[in-house]
């Protein structure tokens, strides 16, 4: 082996043996290379950041349970051990428990961890918002943030416009000492919301002033104003006792809520900003009770240029009135004396008083899970039009359409349906089933009737860019009280896609994101985010006559357990036996429990019933008579009435009782069948629907059934039910009724989506969806009940005596014969009505079939009128589109 | 000696001249002629590539502009307030606010300087060397200041004496008085004629830290902080002196002293925001910090010359006033901003006025000789003498060596020793005079650039590739891994190259200058230099090293151990992540511990060889006795220093190095002496005593176990931190619940390990989540601000484009289908790659307004220069993200090639060639050093791999050869790469003659004795 020949082929061979091993050793490593950036780009998909760690948790829970950290009921403001302690022991404070031994290193770790000093600002956040000083205006020149960046969003982010206002404490020395604004405070949103309700374009942020100590610190707070050249609007919270402007000055009536002050050639005219609360006579008194307020001057005058002005004044207490009632004092009575503070974005205190002691529980609120901002998805109209540009913004056609209530204006915009893209697991683009052709249709209708009625024939603004330094005429009208709602959903091919769906109060661009989330916090329903297609809130969301439908297909679902109830739905029961049955005796009133309910206009339950040749509906060969076509198409209470006592009356008879319990009405059964209620925290993690995307509201898709309670000896529940029957004190969504009324159309269930089904992820299935209209009855068994419901429905529009018969007639009549539908009157609060018109078209926009709702709230008109006018309009330009391709 | 011994002497056997016989030119059996011709040619190739990209990355470069000065011309009783659109800066969380800097001009002439700024701060440099943030109040006699309802009142204020009366509102009597003497550095601080009580006095360990940062480091240049006002704390803690005002919050103002003025100034508060201040001086008023205004240009020598605005420093001219306004010129010297021509265009016009006048420069490509000028700019004083010095001295001693060895064979011809004594020299000296381009061009008036600088730099290499490829100098495992190191030296210059390209500011640049200038030219010196030495010298320096038994050997070896003990606990008792004062000792620490290690290990393998030199092993207990302190430091290591990452690689290197050297010869050992006994052999005593006890392996044990201990203490470190906090020993296995428990134990001492750890095990790995994990919502990640830096370089990764981005490889002339096939050639990576859901083969935009597709990512360069710390721990990221996984496999084979190659080598010098024992026993020694060599390359590696995939917790362990590490590549990289090209110099020799002296004694005494 020692020929040179081997050893030369013995070092080739080790050669090439070293080769393979290099060779195989970077294989494997770029194979494992390429195996973890697949991992990377699969996990970037996935991860969820919170706002604050689970260590700011820890700690606040621990200082708290050792006694560093208490509530002191006299502020309340929270207070802790002093940092100083760490050096000298005999530093520390007293605390209401005595001077308790506490963890040094706790407190070294909340005065010197970055943990610990979010505690520390989130303190002292709180102990700021009580005694409050701030100011705002608008005088934004043009639109870009003062920083030069371009306003891209259509809501006025914080930090775009800094407040450039300053403030001083007015000391006796001549060393006035200068205030300092607190680095990103904000006045509590909900307290001061009602600055919100006033609609202003561009306001800054707010300057909050501090640290303030005592309720009688006189301050001064001023600023150089652009005065003159044009309306300047500025919202002080602030008990002002005097205006400065230059060398003059003038003095404010602290009893008037609005007065006008002229200065150096200026009109200011101050308005005092309180809530509208019953209980008060007057912003003034309000403000006497201490209840939080502020005001707004609105600064005209008639040179041009910059004026020093200076409003002096004492810092305004802002309790919210429960709070004071339990902490004002030992004079205050509690009641069940229970609140929750929430002054800060983590720390929260629920309070009680228990006797003479407060009981305060203080404790960190969880952090608000947030996707990491990804590549923005993209998103587009069922047209293919874009929605949302290359970052997630919404593109200007969002908020022409009016949508920006349910798009929501950008990733940021938490629980927003941009913001919720990010987290769909799908890789195809994702599709709104919204038709920009029909959306306008409907936005347009909304606005025109909107802006006829409320802005006192002033139409409303033109969607457009954002506004910036409007003339006063220019500026968007103050909304009012309006509220307005109509829908369009597929109820055929693509059953539950909403097809249109435009809102009253509209989203008016140019509002400052703390506004924003005043009114989410403070006055929802006032909220241009509000969303009030899914959204229900309150009374004026009752859904009156438009309910009785559940009630008459609940009456189909009773028929197994009261079989001769379908005598009396398909009319064949004679209308006087019927009146006996359900216990009107004079056919006038129904009397329950001596609450007397009676038709609409008190006509009695014979009075008025048409002929089957004139109804259309299903006739019985015995003339004239009464069942749930001919009650739909008359709208009759006592009819709805008599058919829930007799199919519930059992149920909710006995003992009379004021607890709530609707359990195991059929009524009920019937309401969660055709809209199922579904809670965020029950909701199944995958797929694409409606109510994942829409968070906030999520929980309002309801359709279900009030308390009124009533507060006699009376059976409420009685009473309850039969108000039930015909739509009063039951709340729906307009999105829930269109749902139902679909139902009918299609013969089985449908649940409302606003995103097309994508290809690669299984959705999870709503409850209920797709099933038969009656449960556990054979279909074939069921139809001829709801072809008398279909019949009825014909028959409100198309039959003389229907309730949209009138408003309808304009339609061409191959139009309205497509038309199925019901008009509802509620009475909601003041002899104010809601109205609604919901129902469906058959063959209509290459569709074959449509439902829809429109909802008018605060009107003193009935449904037929103002939604059936409204809706005729609609549907008319809606039927120009064309029928079923 | 004869000619032909003299020429192989000179350039060993490779030409052997046979005069009576035709003369043949045998091709080297040493390196292997071919193989050296075509890794040549590999080399210039890849030289090419360098030379080609290094233009083609400047000239694809987006051209930008910055601000090249602003100037500003006030009139009298004019204020003009700066910020960043004046100053041509973005809108950063460091760069200059909207409104920051106010220039008042006032009636009389004097012009002052005020920070208007609402939070951020503004730095004044003086031409008399002092300098001071802006909020800063001047105490004078008379004045008297509000801060919330204390009232100070100045009573006395002159150099050294300041005395003060502090009355706070609502508190009857006459307020307290405080007096600060101050002489010297110690000022005396009495409250009402008493000095302050002590809370806590000052420990030991404080003073020592206090008096050895001060011989190093200087605080806010020369301002010393006297008192800390507010609270209710009247004493001093740990010499810091606190007196109380309750009316303030805790530490609300400080009272600082600089140039013998006293001056107030805002404290740290940490309760509370800091109280609003008034200044009263006669009449005038001063409402708080920020209404402070510093004149411009005083009598005396405390005229402002420089400023620091967000993060860039501006030079202040004043000039002569002309029509009623006198000019002034900010010229912002150094992170100056980049911008658009058009968005700077705008900018500029929006914020021209008739007093505020911005110049932008002219459009050139960023890294430009236009925009940078002579590289040498980006180096300080010290650095520039350190790099000429280095370079010089190399270059020199390697010229000197030549003539010596031209000296030393004075028998043979003159001919040979010209020629070899000149060859030598011109090859130095060429290389050198490449390297030190910028300063030759410098001195001839001429400015060199960048972009010329880099290429004289790659003709260096060139030479240096010639010397190592063409010649018998050099074996092949040797010439592989200069091939692999080649290939990083390029991948690390045009990573930092594209860096400083596509920063928005100029400091990355900084990095790929100070890298070029300090660590790549600098290698082909010292490859040129070590493939010129004489074989006898190169033998004599380690033979010197590991076998000598001379006090001058041992004086050598002394360098390593002396190197660790003072480097290792510089960091350990000063040092902080950074290292101290800029430089890092652990780096020269890493590669000093090797070689002591390889001492140590060579001894007990040989000590049979070793047994009766007393010199020897007494040096041998020393280097002991230096490893064993040394492994008692890196016990206290975790309780220390919160960055443990060194002692990990030094650990790990140390375990791996005796496991390879040490573990190998006591098996041999004991199984040799159970052979002995089972055999029953004749007077197995004797035997054994001759074979002597396995002290190598027991050493190995000792050391192992010792380490053992150590890494157990890191280990279990986030065990430690939990114990001290929740009394639990171990981490739970379930993920969520170990979070919990390192959250607990975050609140510690130790957070910053925690912290780190804590990332780590945030990040999820498994690529499917399980359904209940999905139910349960729980996030992956729960810190945002602690993963942030791992998660961007996983959001960035997962933007790497497949192919080859932004890099050219000169394929202009092939078709388009053919680029396409190369880059998609299945079954590689590339195409691997390109399969993987979400794979994108163009290369990420480079703003975000070039986004034309809507469906194209949002991820840009400029988010990618943004990833934390991009130019040390996540360069990985960047070069993949930057130019496609190509070049990320090209970066994962150079190292592969130069780790194999090198070990490749250190086996080749592990092959015994009886050459004599000393020769044998030095040879193997450098094998251990190569081993460890290695072992520390590739922990580098692996750590930065780990830490840009996500895998391991951020260490800030640099990627060598890449990343923008000056330190550690001037302490660690280069001697690796000298001792790495030595051995490789030893590998190839075959026979020696023998020698005296190694160099540097041995050029001495030739120099001396029998110079030329």
């Amino acid at each position: 082996m020692s020929h040179p020949l081997f050893r030369g082929l013995k070092r080739s061979l080790v050669a090439i043996a070293v080769g393979l091993v290099t060779i195989a050793g970077f294989l494997w490593l770029s194979g494992g290379l390429i195996g973890e950036l697949a991992a990377s780009r699969a996990w970037i998909k996935q991860p969820d950041f919170t706002e604050t760690s689970r260590s700011n948790e820890d700690l606040f829970t621990q200082a708290v349970s050792t006694g560093l950290i208490w509530l002191d009921p006299a502020g309340p403001t929270i207070r802790s051990q002093p940092c100083e302690a760490l050096y000298d022991a005999s530093l520390t404070v007293p605390t209401p428990q005595g001077t308790k031994e506490f963890s040094r290193t706790l407190l070294d770790r909340l005065c010197n961890l970055p943990a610990g000093q979010q505690i520390r600002s989130e303190m002292l956040a709180w102990n700021n918002s009580f005694l409050i000083a701030a100011a705002r205006d608008d005088r934004a020149p043009d639109r870009r943030c003062a920083d030069g960046t371009p306003l891209t969003l259509p809501v006025v982010p914080a930090g775009c416009r800094p407040s450039s206002w300053t403030a001083r404490v007015a000391q006796t020395t001549d060393l006035a000492a200068p205030l300092n604004v607190m680095p990103n405070a904000v006045p509590p949103p909900r307290d001061f919301s009602d600055f919100a309700t006033r609609r202003a374009n561009q306001l800054s942020d707010w300057a909050l002033f501090g640290p303030l100590r005592e309720r009688d610190d006189r301050l001064a707070l001023s600023s150089r104003l652009p005065a003159g050249s044009r309306r300047i609007t500025v919202d002080m919270i602030l008990e002002p006792s005097r205006i400065v402007v230059g060398n003059e000055r003038a003095n404010l009536d602290p009893k008037r809520d609005q007065q006008t002050v002229r200065l150096a050639g200026m009109s200011i005219a101050a308005e005092r900003i309180c809530s509208d609360s019953d209980d008060f006579a007057s912003c003034a008194e309000e403000a006497a009770q201490g209840l939080p307020h502020g005001w707004r001057f609105v600064i005209t005058g008639q040179r041009r240029r910059e004026t020093e002005i200076t409003v002096e004044g004492s810092p305004v207490r802002a309790v919210p009135p429960r709070a004071r009632e339990i902490l004002g004092g030992t004079t205050a009575q509690a009641e069940d004396g229970k609140v929750k503070l929430w002054r800060s974005s983590h720390i929260e205190a629920d309070c009680e008083r228990a006797k003479a002691k407060l009981v305060c529980e203080l404790g960190w609120r969880g952090a608000v899970t947030q996707r990491r901002s990804g590549a923005g998805r993209a998103l587009a109209f069922a047209d293919g039009t874009p929605a949302l540009d290359a970052n997630g913004v919404p593109l200007p056609i969002v908020d022409e359409l009016g949508l920006t209530a349910m798009i929501g204006y950008g990733a940021g915009d938490v629980g927003s349906l941009s913001a919720a893209l990010g987290r769909a697991r799908t890789r195809e683009n994702l599709v709104l089933t919204i038709e920009p052709r029909l959306q306008k249709l409907v936005q347009e209708a909304v606005y025109t009737q909107m802006g006829e009625r409320i802005a006192r024939g002033k139409r409303p603004r033109k969607p457009g860019p954002l506004p910036v330094n409007l003339a006063p005429e220019q500026e968007p009208p103050d909304q009012g009280d309006g509220r307005a709602v109509v829908l369009l959903m597929d109820a055929g091919d693509e059953p539950g896609a909403v097809l249109g769906m435009a809102s009253w109060p509209d989203f008016v661009p140019g509002m400052h994101s703390w506004d924003i989330q005043a009114l989410s916090t403070g006055r929802d329903s006032d909220s241009p985010l509000a969303g009030h297609g899914w959204r229900a809130g309150d009374v004026h969301t009752m859904p009156g006559s438009t309910f009785k439908l559940v009630t008459g297909l609940a009456g189909i679902l009773a028929l197994k357990e009261q079989p001769r109830l379908a005598d009396i739905i398909m009319g064949r029961t004679p209308p006087a036996q019927q009146a006996q049955i359900f216990g009107i005796p004079g056919g006038g009133t129904l009397n329950v429990d001596g609450v007397q309910i009676a038709n609409y206009g008190g006509a009695g339950f014979n009075v008025g019933i048409l002929a089957p040749s004139q109804t259309g509906c299903p006739d019985g060969g015995r003339g004239a008579q009464i069942g749930f076509c001919e009650a739909l198409i008359k709208s009759s209470n006592l009819w709805f009435a008599g058919v829930a006592l007799t199919m519930d009356g059992s149920k909710v008879g006995g003992r009379p009782s004021t607890a709530p319990a609707r359990t195991g009405t059929v009524l009920a059964r019937m309401t969660e069948h055709l809209y199922p209620i579904t809670q965020p925290g029950q909701l199944a993690q995958p797929g694409v629907d409606l109510t994942r995307g829409i968070v906030p509201g999520a929980q309002r898709l309801t359709g279900e059934a009030l308390d009124l309670a009533v507060e006699d000896k009376r059976n409420a529940r009685r009473i309850d039910l039969v108000t039930n029957s015909y739509g009063q004190g039951v709340r729906a969504t307009p999105i829930a009724m269109a749902s139902i009324y679909g139902s009918l159309g299609a013969r089985k269930v449908i649940r409302p989506r606003v995103l097309k089904p994508v290809g690669d992820v299984a959705e999870t299935p709503q409850p209920n969806e797709g099933e038969p209209v009656i449960p556990g009855m054979d279909p074939r068994q069921a139809e001829p009940f709801l072809d008398g419901a279909q019949r009825g429905l014909f028959g409100v529009v198309n039959s003389p005596g229907g309730t949209a018969a009138g408003v309808m007639a304009s339609l061409p009549p191959e139009i309205r014969r497509r038309i199925y539908g019901k008009t509802g009157t509620a009475d909601t609060t003041d002899g104010m009505n809601s109205a609604w018109f919901a129902g469906w078209m058959n063959d209509v926009a290459g569709r074959k079939r449509v439902a829809f709702t429109c909802l008018v709230s605060h009107t003193r008109e009935t449904g037929g009128r103002a939604c059936g006018r409204l809706m005729a309009g609609l549907l008319g330009k809606v039927a120009a589109l064309g029928d079923k391709k | 000696m004869s000619e032909t011994t003299a020429l192989r002497q000179l350039f060993g056997r490779w030409l052997q001249f046979r005069p009576i016989r035709l003369p043949r030119i045998r091709l080297g059996s040493t390196g292997g002629a071919v193989t050296g011709l075509v890794l040549l040619a590999a080399c210039l190739a890849l030289l090419g590539f360098w030379w080609h990209n290094t233009s083609y990355l400047i000239d694809t470069a987006r051209p930008v502009v910055s601000l090249e000065r602003l100037d500003l011309a006030l009139a009298r009783g004019e204020t003009v307030a700066i910020g960043r659109r004046e100053l041509l800066q973005p809108q950063r969380f460091d760069s200059a606010e909207t409104r920051h800097v106010a220039f008042t001009r006032l009636p009389d002439g004097r012009v002052n300087i005020r920070n208007v700024a609402n939070s951020r701060r503004l730095w004044l440099d003086y031409a008399n060397g002092s300098g001071s943030f802006s909020s800063r109040w001047r105490f004078q006699p008379g004045d008297r200041i509000a801060a919330g309802a204390l009232a100070i009142t100045v009573d006395e204020a002159s150099p050294g004496n300041l005395q003060l009366t502090l009355t706070e509102a609502g508190k009857p009597g006459p307020g307290r008085k405080l007096t600060v003497q101050r002489a010297g550095p110690v000022s005396t601080l009495r409250l009402d004629g008493n000095a302050l009580p002590v809370c806590q006095p000052r420990s030991a360990a404080d003073r020592i830290r206090e008096v050895v940062t001060g011989m190093i480091a200087t605080d806010e240049r020369g301002e010393d902080r006297i008192v800390q006002i507010g609270g209710r704390l009247t004493c001093t803690v740990r010499e810091e002196a606190h007196v109380a005002a309750g009316a303030l919050p805790f530490k609300a103002l400080t009272i600082v002293a600089r140039g013998g003025g006293f001056f107030l100034a805002p404290g740290d508060a940490v309760d509370a925001p800091r109280p609003p201040v008034v200044f009263a001086r006669g009449n005038q008023r001063v409402t708080d910090f920020g209404d402070i205004a510093w004149e411009l240009d005083p009598e005396g020598p405390a005229r402002l010359s420089h400023l620091i605005i967000g993060r860039t420093r501006y030079a202040v001219e004043i000039g002569d006033e002309a029509g009623g306004r006198l000019p002034l010129r900010l010229t912002p010297l150094s992170k100056t901003h980049r911008f658009d021509p058009a968005e700077a265009e705008q900018l500029r016009e929006a914020s021209t006025t008739e007093s505020v006048r911005p110049v932008i420069t002219p459009p050139r490509q960023p890294m430009s000789g236009a925009e940078l000028g002579n590289p040498l700019s980006s180096l300080n004083g010290v650095e520039r003498i350190v790099r000429l010095l280095l370079t010089l001295g190399l270059a020199g001693f390697g010229i000197l060596s030549a003539m010596h060895q031209a000296s030393a064979f004075r028998r043979s011809a003159i001919l040979v020793r010209l020629v070899g004594a000149l060859g030598a020299t011109g090859f130095i000296a060429a290389t050198t005079m490449l390297v030190l381009a910028p300063e030759l061009s410098r001195l001839g008036g001429a400015s060199i650039s960048y972009e010329g600088a880099l290429h004289a730099t790659i003709l260096a290499y060139a030479i240096a590739c010639l010397l190592l490829m063409v010649g018998p100098r050099f074996t092949t495992p040797m010439r592989v891994a200069w091939l692999g190191l080649l290939g990083l030296c390029c991948l690390g210059s045009l990573t930092l190259l594209a860096l400083g390209i596509d920063a928005e500011k100029t400091d990355f640049t900084i990095h790929a200058e100070k890298n070029k200038l300090l660590f790549f030219d600098l290698i082909p010196v010292v490859a040129v230099v070590v493939a010129l030495q004489p074989q006898r010298a190169i033998a004599a320096l380690p033979r010197s090293f590991f076998m000598g038994v001379g006090f001058k050997d041992q004086l050598l070896r002394a360098i390593p151990a002396f190197l660790i003990l003072v480097a290792f606990v510089a960091w350990g008792v000063l040092g902080t992540e950074t290292g101290v004062a800029g430089f890092q000792p652990v780096e020269l620490g890493k590669i000093a511990l090797v070689l002591v290690l390889a001492h140590i290990f060579l001894g007990f393998s040989r000590i049979d060889f070793f047994y009766n030199q007393r010199h020897y092993i007494s040096w041998l207990g020393v280097s002991l006795a230096t490893v064993l302190v040394f492994i008692l430091f890196l016990t206290a290591i975790p309780f220390l220093k919160s960055d443990y990452s060194p002692a990990l690689i030094i650990i790990i290197t140390t375990v791996v190095l005796a496991f390879a050297f040490l573990l190998p010869s006591t098996l041999k050992r004991l199984f040799e002496i159970t052979r002995v006994f089972l055999r029953r052999a004749d007077a197995p005593q004797r035997k054994v005593r001759k074979l002597g006890w396995p002290r190598g392996g027991v050493l190995a044990l000792v050391l192992v176990i010792l380490l053992c201990i150590n890494a157990a203490l890191i280990y279990a470190f986030p065990g430690l931190v939990t114990y001290a906090i929740s009394g639990q020993w171990s981490l739970p296995k379930e993920r969520i619940a170990a979070i919990d428990t390192l959250e607990k134990a975050r609140g510690g001492a130790f957070r910053v390990p925690a912290e780190r750890l804590l990332t780590w095990y945030d990040l999820d790995h498994a690529k499917l989540r399980s359904a209940a994990a999905g139910e349960a919502r729980n996030p992956d990640v729960i810190h945002r601000d602690l993963g942030f830096q791992l998660l961007q370089s996983k959001v960035a990764l997962a933007e790497m484009p497949c192919t080859l981005a932004r890099l050219d490889l000169g394929l202009d002339k092939t078709p388009p289908e053919v680029r396409r096939a190369l880059d998609e050639l299945p079954p590689s990576p590339v195409s691997l790659c390109a399969m993987l859901p979400g794979a994108r083969a163009t290369p990420i935009a480079e703003r975000k307004s070039e986004i034309v597709d809507e469906t194209a990512s949002r991820f840009t360069v400029s988010d990618l220069v943004r990833v934390p710390v991009v130019q040390n721990d996540f360069i990985a990221t960047f070069l993949m993200v930057r130019f496609g996984l190509p070049a990320g496999l090209a970066l994962l084979a150079a190292q592969v090639v130069t780790a194999f190659g090198l070990l490749a080598l250190a086996v080749g010098l592990m092959r015994e060639r009886a050459m004599g024992s000393a020769q044998e026993g030095a040879n193997k020694g450098m094998a251990i050093v190569l081993v460890g060599i290695v072992t520390i390359f590739a922990l580098h590696w692996s750590i930065s791999w780990g830490n840009a995939l996500g895998l391991l917790p951020v260490m800030g362990q640099p990627m060598t050869f890449i990343a923008a590490a000056t330190s550690h590549h001037m302490l660690m990289a280069l001697p690796s790469i000298a001792i790495a090209l030595i051995a490789g110099r030893l590998a190839a020799i075959r026979q020696l003659s023998p020698t005296s002296d190694p160099p540097p004694w041995g050029l001495w005494r030739g120099l001396t004795r029998a110079g030329l």
